[in-house]
């Protein structure tokens, strides 16, 4: 059965974020924090739960891509973090208490029933000095980085 | 009248040791009398970047400077070319997908750029609000990160790494690009903007 809406990302778990192209630096290899923070039209940052789909990491990559509702740019990068450990090194910092939370969305005519969809809380708005703060704390707390598509 | 009781010209010239050229004195050149030169080595920057230099000749800390100074003027040139490689980058994608770019952020990058000696480009980020954000970043997770807000005005977030006790500084607020320098340097921070 899956977790009801609202309900924490358990600790243990992982999720992903789409990192777009414009904050990633190609020549450099690089990516900002600014891209954790929430997109236009986004209320709290979007990332996708990854331990909704069984692994390997390529199925539940694939799981993701397949139900994902945002066009991935090729040039972007995906970013794995850990629950606990990205929760525990933010509040570490003293900087604010994040919340990580299943946030499914039903199907619509356009897309299927986006079930991995979660959201993090406690990021602060955006263009803000805590808010890049944040962004770039969450930067420190990667694991690991994908290519959008896989290779 | 005897003509040795006329004035002469030669009379009034001053004498030939005093302004006869060395060479029609009888020395080979006007430098015989010097210690011989030293033999000046010189780096050659390359198209490739400051590493890849040839040496020529012996050295001697004069031409030890000289190098240094060329190979910085190198490095400093071909940060700038790739900095405006990259912000055209960012400029042509931004058009391209009708995405905002802000001009007086580029200008403010782009007049701090120029008072920075660099020898490796920052990471330059596009940001939603169209603002340009330039991070300085080591493996050590320190950082300078900077995003040009426009009109004179810079964000920053800085991370540094601090000893007794160990710990990492963190700091972020807003500051004019007049006194950016300053808080760099402030917040120990320098050895980020190599």
């Amino acid at each position: 059965m899956p977790p009801a809406k609202g309900s924490a990302v358990p600790d243990s778990h992982h999720v992903l974020r789409y990192i777009s192209r414009k904050h990633v630096d190609p020549d450099k290899n690089e990516f900002t924090g600014s891209g954790f923070l929430a997109r236009l039209g986004e209320g709290c940052p979007s990332v996708n739960w990854i331990e909704c789909f069984a692994p390997p990491i390529e199925n539940q990559l694939a799981g993701i891509r397949a139900e994902k509702r945002l066009k991935y740019e090729k040039r972007g990068k995906l970013a794995r973090l850990n629950v606990r450990g990205t929760r525990e090194y933010v509040v570490a910092e003293g900087a604010t208490i994040l919340a990580f939370l299943h946030d499914q969305e039903d199907a619509t005519e356009k897309y299927p029933e986006h079930t991995s969809h979660c959201v993090i809380q406690g990021v602060p708005e955006l263009n803000t000095p805590e808010g890049e703060l944040i962004g770039d704390l969450l930067l420190d707390c990667v694991l690991e980085t994908y290519e959008v598509v896989p290779g | 009248m005897p003509l040795h009781l006329y004035n002469s010209t030669a009379a009034f010239s001053p004498p030939p040791v005093l302004y006869e050229p060395a060479a029609r004195l009888g020395r080979g050149s006007p430098t015989d009398d010097l210690p011989a030169l030293r033999p000046r080595r010189f780096r050659i920057p390359r198209e490739g970047g400051a590493d890849e230099t040839e040496t020529i000749g012996g050295g001697d800390p004069i031409a030890e400077y000289a190098e240094k100074q060329i190979a910085r003027v190198a490095a400093r040139k071909r940060v700038a070319i790739e900095t405006e490689r990259r912000l055209r980058e960012l400029l042509i994608d931004a058009f391209g997908a009708c995405e905002p770019f802000s001009e007086a952020s580029l200008d403010d990058l782009r007049a701090f750029m120029s008072e920075v000696a660099l020898s490796i480009r920052p990471s330059i980020f596009l940001l939603d609000n169209g603002n340009l954000r330039a991070v300085w970043r080591n493996a050590a997770k320190e950082q300078v990160a900077l995003q040009f807000l426009g009109d004179k005005v810079v964000q920053y977030v800085m991370f540094a790494r601090r000893e007794n006790p160990p710990m990492m500084m963190r700091d972020a607020g807003q500051d004019t690009l007049a006194h950016i320098r300053d808080k760099i340097a402030a917040n120990g921070c320098n050895h980020l903007l190599v």
